[in-house]
């Protein structure tokens, strides 16, 4: 706790008037509540014009009593004196402001801001967004970034110590669950630079800016979702990020699937963790209505297409088990889609291994470039789930199934 | 390595793995009888992951990993127990520029399944005009973000139905206003769909295979004559030649019917003549393509006799000179040549 600021009032200004408070808590409330407004404002020289007077303030009243309270930004100690040899009333004619350097704005200290930008000069995708990332994207394939500290002037101050820290925001990437602070759910960084410290598997990362900045790189983990590099000065200068601060890890330019011959089964009753289910690549949504449109066509009496699991809105592993791991391995890209075939609910009735429908469905499969693979999936233990037959169709080819 | 070389490492596609570095691993899973096809749950013992053919059946055992200590062994009858015969060929259809594309298709009498479809990506053919034959149905469906998927397959209302053995059904017709290119058709057996227990990691070394094995390469490829360079209308000789460029340059040279050389060689050509027609420069186009001629007839003699008809078999003699396939060399020239004959009837 240093002792930055250091105001004294021993000579009150008039007019000077009294007014006596009922209780020493309510004194207290009212020179607490005096102190933080005049601290808000940290480059204005506080007056105790606003504090008046105060009774029983903090300690046995004989003389000169001291008291203190805990600001955002240190301790605000007063000092009071009371007068006519009476408890009731008195004057606070001198206030202490020890501003604690790692709680906040001190106020006259020297401001310095931490900014995070990509060394290969590239500029930010936007004002919060740093760059785009794939799921699982290794740190030789990503933009490394650089961690720079400026002056008010906004001139590169060297030589300060940083810590940077990556956080998974909680609800982004179609993830609603699971711990969003494991690093499969918020990656990792790494830096080949000689003062850099990993701690917290990664997701902390200290180091020096040396002259130009320190550089850094970030893993994005199998899971999409927005993450956030908070980057902190750790020596004695003091300083505030500013800039854009969020990888945006996913895939682009899925879709959520729209009205057609086909019935959509909705996830959020069954699975409230991933509420929506039907991404896709726009080439594969074309591919699965041209599929569902033949099979309408070909079987106009029957119900349509019953359609589960696609991608997540941002595509990334699906973690059927809440855990940011797959079993779910072919449904990240927006390429897959399961049609469930288990006769539920007027869903197609596979009835067993040589039913002829898992012949039609590959040969319509053919037709429109997709490939059906009618699966049953095991359960935790390795036993088959009957009930959960589906087809698990590839809408595009092997470019779509590299999974993080 | 030889032009055959390389349509043949296209056309067998299927690799097989006889046996597999992996360690094996300890875990519980499903095993599927290869003779019975019953399935057995919850045997444990010493997994090994890869894929094992059966020359008996010609089938192949493929075993995977599903999750951590979570494995399964499938039996996979591959559609490719065929040895099939694409003939084609192609005709201007009446005076408005309309060519129809005919096929016919024979299935070997050594072959183990009956052929259930085969499909080809084209460029375009018109509405409508995708014959139905018999149990054989056509379809021309848009193929991912360009082009189409023109498909025929054997079906009836509740099965698949497919052409015996030492079978052969013609009259697959369709039109198209676009010039022939050439590309490769994929044929595929009657086979067994195989029932999969969970799923297989694919971006491992054994998920690839698995995935060549059972889906990318899951069929026998023969070459084909097919609606393949788009033509604008109006006619646009520039759009066209650049068609045709882009053919040679891509499909010609990744199915290995041409030398890249020689493709670098008649690129020149192709640029020259784009740059003419674009320029309206006609007598420099002709020129130019009387080039593009000679070089084909370089390699081989008689291209222009207009015998647009032929076949792909397992033994086809492609005629190669070294530098181009023949059937390369006549669908060009016939591409060449219509456009010569647009920018004199223009």
């Amino acid at each position: 706790m240093l002792p930055l600021n250091f105001l004294t009032m021993s000579n009150p200004p008039d007019p000077w008037t009294f007014q006596p408070f009922a209780s020493g808590d309510a004194a207290l409330d009212a020179l607490k509540q005096s102190v933080i407004q005049c601290f808000q404002q940290p480059y204005t020289v506080c007056t105790l014009q606003n504090i008046r007077t105060v009774t029983y303030f903090r300690d046995p009243p004989q003389g000169i009593s001291k008291g203190w309270i805990q600001v955002s930004s240190g301790y605000v100690v007063a000092d009071s004196f009371c007068f006519g040899g009476s408890q009731t009333v008195g004057v606070v004619y001198e206030i202490a402001w020890y501003c604690n350097n790692q709680l906040g704005d001190c106020g006259q200290q020297k401001k310095y801001t931490i900014k995070l930008s990509r060394q290969n000069g590239l500029p930010a995708e936007s004002g919060t967004v740093l760059y785009s990332s794939e799921p699982g994207q290794l740190p030789q394939m990503t933009p490394e970034l650089v961690a720079t500290v400026y002056d008010e002037h906004n001139q590169v101050v060297p030589g300060v110590a940083v810590r940077l820290q990556v956080n998974a925001v909680p609800n982004t990437g179609g993830h609603q669950h699971g711990d969003n602070t494991v690093p499969l759910r918020t990656g990792a960084l790494s830096s080949n630079d000689s003062s850099a410290t990993l701690s917290q598997n990664g997701q902390v990362l200290t180091g020096n800016t040396g002259s130009t900045g320190f550089v850094l790189s970030y893993s994005a983990p199998p899971a999409t979702g927005d993450i956030t590099i908070t980057a902190t000065c750790t020596d004695s200068h003091h300083c505030t990020q500013e800039g854009p601060t969020q990888v945006w890890v996913g895939i682009k330019d899925l879709q959520p699937l729209g009205l057609n011959v086909y019935i959509l089964i909705p996830n959020a009753s069954k699975d409230p963790g991933h509420p929506n289910n039907h991404y896709l690549a726009p080439i594969a949504a074309g591919v699965v209505a041209v599929f569902a449109n033949l099979y309408h066509a070909a079987y106009p009496d029957s119900s349509l297409l019953q359609l589960n699991d696609a991608s997540l809105e941002r595509g990334g592993i699906f973690d059927l088990g809440h855990n940011w791991k797959p079993p779910h391995k072919e449904h990240c890209r927006g390429t897959v889609v399961d049609i469930r075939a288990n006769g539920v609910d007027g869903a197609l009735d596979i009835t067993s291994r040589t039913d002829p429908m898992i012949k039609k469905m590959r040969q319509l499969g053919t037709r429109v470039g997709a490939i059906p693979v009618f699966e049953v999936p095991p359960d935790a233990a390795g036993v088959r789930v009957w009930a959960a037959r589906h087809f698990h169709t590839l809408l595009i080819g092997q470019e779509g199934l590299q999974c993080p | 390595m030889p032009l055959s070389h390389h349509v043949a490492a296209l056309v067998s596609g299927v690799l097989l793995i006889l046996s597999w570095s992996l360690r094996a691993e300890m875990g519980t899973g499903t095993v599927e009888d290869p003779v019975t096809h019953e399935y057995i749950d919850n045997v444990v013992k010493d997994w090994q992951e890869g894929i094992v053919l059966d020359p008996n059946t010609g089938n192949y055992v493929i075993t995977y990993k599903i999750d951590d200590g979570i494995f399964a062994s499938i039996v996979f009858e591959p559609a490719t127990k065929i040895v099939p015969t694409l003939s084609w060929k192609f005709e201007n259809a009446q005076d408005d520029g309309v060519i129809r594309y005919r096929y016919a298709l024979s299935n070997g009498r050594e072959s183990k399944q009956g052929i259930d479809m085969f499909r080809m990506v084209v460029s375009n053919v018109a509405a409508g005009s995708v014959t139905n034959v018999g149990n054989w149905q056509g379809h021309a469906v848009p193929y991912r973000d360009s082009g189409q998927l023109l498909s025929w397959s054997c079906s009836m209302k509740t099965e698949v139905c497919s052409l015996a053995p030492g079978g052969r059904q013609g009259e697959f017709v369709a039109d198209s206003n676009d010039l022939p290119g050439i590309v490769m058709a994929q044929i595929t057996g009657d086979s067994q769909p195989a029932t999969w227990i969970g799923e297989y990691e694919p971006s491992t070394p054994v998920g690839r295979q698995i995935l060549d094995l059972t889906s990318t390469n899951d069929f026998v490829g023969r070459l084909v004559v097919a609606p393949r360079i788009p033509v604008p209308t109006p006619f646009n000789a520039a759009a066209v030649l650049r068609g045709i460029q882009k053919h040679v340059d891509s499909d010609l040279v990744k199915l290995g019917l041409i030398n890249p050389g020689f493709a670098a060689e008649l690129d020149r050509w192709f640029q020259a003549a784009i740059a003419a027609a674009s320029g309206g420069n006609l007598s420099a186009v002709r020129n130019d393509l009387n080039e593009l001629h000679r070089l084909l007839e370089r390699e081989h003699k008689g291209l222009d006799r207009g015998d647009e008809e032929g076949k792909d078999t397992k033994e086809r003699d492609r005629g190669r000179s070294g530098l181009i396939d023949r059937l390369a060399a006549r669908v060009l020239t016939f591409d060449l040549k219509y456009v010569e004959h647009q920018l004199r009837a223009n």
